[in-house]
């Protein structure tokens, strides 16, 4: 009896008053429905209004989107000028909001997007919102681990990245403990080297319709370089020409040009933790134009730095994970590399206060 | 009452009614020459039952938010509104402002700019709690005759 009273109070009470004095918590939490089901009609009377309003506000913007087409296909014919292509961009970065605050606010597409059930990345209103909510929950946690640990420094100049990049080695890769989110680990998180020997499912959510090609590559830049008493990077992993979108968003070596095949992570005893980064970049021309790597002119020594200024690439996503030395990189060292295995120590520790005898030395001298 | 508050409030009204002395002092000593105020206080606060979280089906949940979304929309429209009207008006002030300058640049300037010096008019009466002995002046004409249209 008080229950419908209280869902009119609400609806009114949320008229009188601008920010929500009272808290609504959903009772039904755990059943998670198969399709959505429409809220019936007739119960409360505000919502049959905003459904209405909704309604009458997505007329509108479609009719502004009509309008904006029209004038986007007149800017197209005409003369090329210095602020076309600018005023272009901004048109259609314009219609493209207009068609995404069209639907957002219908009920059945927040169901889809919460649930994440039919989510059709061709949508306007699905790429804004998974836009939004990248920008929002996961792009925080990228930028502070890969400032935190020091990989855009290292690797490449700090960047926003606007592309999210996952990867999914499987069950079991990470210790136990480990937080997974939507299935994939965090950025940053150690994984276990014995399940790093095969390759990834690389994940791509780009938020662009039309497909660009991408290069990707797996860098370490934690391996010990003995002689200059410094660290050098090494290329695990390096594909061109892959060609992704809105809709396209695994990678898959059929359709790209594998430039070095896949190497399995293997830090060395007695080094610190090796941070293996998947870089996600664009190639020129906005993504158009594919690239001829010559294998002669690329090695697992090149630098990411000196690969992206050659072929002009521009990074756009970033993930890494941290591995350190587990016994399965003996076995990765006796079986996949067929190499011995090194081992990293520190120099010895010199005394400065004894000679080469290992006596005391000497303060004064007899004159 | 649409306040949320109202519940409280009245609850709160009821315990005042019905006084403080039937129930035991908490912690002694507050009621300071017999006074019962802070007693009736705790009491109103910390005796009152805390009123229950509204629950929602999800269905429910779905028009709630639908209703929010709605609600947004509307005051958007509204501003939106309100700021084309301004706009119209600002903008029609400008073209008028504007016809002004080409038409007559010293109406213009004496449009534009404010008696800077302008102080109140020094021969005002002086204000009073009561009338003067002589409200008004019969016998002499008034200081300004009116002008013949």
């Amino acid at each position: 009896m008080s229950f419908p009273r209280v869902v009119l109070r609400a609806g009114r009470s949320c008229s009188a008053m601008p920010a929500r004095a009272f808290s609504v918590k959903s009772v039904v939490r755990n059943a998670a429905e198969p399709t959505y089901k429409a809220p019936a009609l007739g119960v409360n009377r505000t919502f049959d209004e905003a459904l209405k309003v909704i309604a009458e506000d997505k007329a509108k913007r479609l009719a502004d989107i009509k309008n904006m087409e029209a004038t986007l296909a007149q800017l197209v014919k005409a003369a090329p000028s210095a602020a076309k292509e600018t005023e272009i961009a901004t048109l259609k970065e314009k219609i493209f909001k207009q068609e995404a605050y069209a639907e957002i606010n219908d009920p059945e597409i927040q169901w889809q997007f919460k649930n994440n059930k039919n989510v059709d990345m061709s949508k306007a209103v699905f790429r804004f919102m998974k836009g939004k909510q990248f920008k929002r929950e996961t792009l925080p946690v990228i930028q502070q681990r890969t400032t935190q640990m020091f990989v855009t420094p290292d690797l490449l100049p700090s960047f926003t990245p606007a592309v999210n990049v996952q990867l999914d080695f499987g069950t079991g890769s990470t210790p136990e403990g480990t937080k997974i989110v939507d299935g994939y680990f965090e950025t940053g998180s150690y994984l276990l080297p014995g399940k790093t020997i095969v390759e990834p499912k690389v994940n791509v959510t780009s938020f662009h319709p039309e497909q660009r090609y991408y290069t990707v590559a797996l860098v370490d830049p934690d391996m010990p370089d003995v002689e200059n008493e410094t660290y050098k990077q090494q290329l695990h992993w390096l594909i061109a020409n892959v060609p992704l979108s809105a809709t396209q968003t695994e990678l898959s070596k059929e359709n790209a040009d594998v430039v070095l095949s896949y190497l399995a992570p293997h830090p060395p005893k007695g080094t610190k933790y090796h941070r293996y980064t998947l870089v996600l970049a664009e190639q020129s021309n906005g993504g158009q134009d594919k690239i001829q790597m010559d294998a002669s002119a690329i090695s697992r020594e090149t630098t990411l730095r000196d690969l992206c200024s050659h072929f002009k690439l521009e990074v756009k996503g970033l993930t890494f994970f941290r591995q350190i030395w587990d016994k399965d990189v003996s076995r990765i060292y006796k079986e996949v590399l067929q190499q011995d295995e090194p081992v990293y120590g520190n120099q010895p520790e010199v005394d400065e206060l004894l000679d080469e005898t290992g006596q005391k030395k000497k303060k004064f001298i007899h004159m | 009452m649409s306040s949320p508050f109202a519940r409280t409030a009245l609850k709160a009204a009821n315990l005042m009614r019905a006084g403080a002395p039937s129930t035991p002092k908490k912690g002694g000593g507050t009621s300071l020459n017999g006074e019962p105020r802070n007693d009736l206080i705790k009491k109103v606060l910390f005796d009152a039952p805390p009123r229950p979280p509204v629950r929602f089906s999800s269905e429910d949940m779905t028009r709630h938010e639908t209703i929010e979304r709605a609600w947004k929309l509307v005051r958007q429209q509204q501003k939106q509104a309100q700021e084309e009207g301004l706009a119209k008006k600002f903008e029609m002030m400008r073209k008028a402002n504007a016809e002004l300058e080409a038409t007559s640049s010293q109406l213009f300037k004496h449009s534009q700019t404010k008696e800077r010096h302008a102080v109140f008019p020094r021969q005002l009466r002086t204000l009073t709690d009561t009338p003067p002995k002589q409200v008004w002046n019969y016998r002499e004409p008034a200081a300004t005759p009116a002008p013949k249209a």
